[in-house]
């Protein structure tokens, strides 16, 4: 099975540094979709199926918890992992984040080994 | 002036960030500080929480270009590092500021960081002068940061 990522964050260099590290991984990911804040995080997810999202959390129009919380409360959404990849390093917020049933919390800059385990953790194995 | 233990807590984790980030080595810059013509731009970040802040970072042009380079596997010279450079130095200077607000005030509290802005050229000469200015030397390049603290 191939997967299709969504990579949600307002900075281009982070969009393309993420997509650069999950080819690094060598998972099986056959698409990855981006999105520059939630709000077109949700036009894409409406119109394109994901098996996970990558979110940062401060970003303009929508931020990541915005996101989160609007993902969570419909039932399309709910069901959609969401590992939050950003540069805060509070333990309160990712407690919040975590209630909210977020999938995974990574900081930034994350190496390809981390978030290879925190998808796999959330995907399960596969045949390399 | 900013506590000398913060001072060497913001230079280590610039090094850490741009090292891990960029993959750009970095040293003490030592008699390379810049003349004031120095051709360098400008990005800040604040932040606030339990205490506020802002962030300033300079960087020249080439330096900027190499972040991003570095940042999305390509070669120094394309197009798409150079007009991505801008872009790749705030994310450095918001990886930044991250880290530093829990080195500095632990990981307990929230923190709310600002979407990262280019600075105006109007105030590089007072960064470059203040006495809080951290130099670095990346990669034979010089970049400034200053940092402005409340508690």
């Amino acid at each position: 099975m191939a997967y299709t990522i969504l990579i949600v964050d307002d900075s281009n260099t982070i969009r393309g540094a993420l997509e650069r590290t999950l080819t690094m991984t060598k998972l099986p990911i056959e698409t990855i979709v981006q999105a520059c804040d939630g709000k077109e995080a949700l036009d894409k997810l409406k119109n394109t199926f994901v098996d996970i999202v990558l979110s940062d959390i401060n970003m303009p129009n929508m931020n990541g918890v915005e996101l989160v919380e609007h993902m969570k409360s419909h039932a399309e959404f709910k069901e959609i992992p969401v590992i939050v990849i950003s540069t805060e390093g509070s333990k309160t917020r990712m407690k919040e984040l975590k209630a909210m049933g977020i999938a995974g919390y990574l900081r930034k800059p994350s190496r390809p080994e981390e978030l290879r385990d925190s998808l796999l953790s959330i995907l399960g194995g596969w045949n390399d | 002036m900013i506590d000398i233990e913060v001072q060497k807590k913001a230079r280590r984790v610039i090094c850490d960030i741009l090292e891990g980030a960029t993959f750009v080595f970095t040293d003490d810059l030592v008699d390379k500080i810049p003349t004031p013509d120095w051709d360098a731009h400008g990005v800040a970040v604040s932040f606030q929480g339990l205490n506020t802040g802002k962030i300033h970072m300079w960087a020249p042009p080439e330096i900027m270009s190499l972040f991003a380079a570095n940042m999305l596997g390509l070669e120094e010279d394309d197009e798409k590092a150079t007009e991505g450079g801008l872009d790749a130095t705030k994310e450095v200077l918001n990886m930044v500021t991250g880290r530093f607000i829990t080195e500095v005030y632990g990981e307990e509290e929230v923190y709310n960081l600002s979407i990262p802005e280019e600075l105006s050229q109007s105030i590089l000469i007072q960064d470059m002068k203040n006495e809080d200015a951290l130099w670095v030397d990346a990669d034979d390049s010089a970049v400034l940061f200053r940092f402005f603290l409340e508690s």
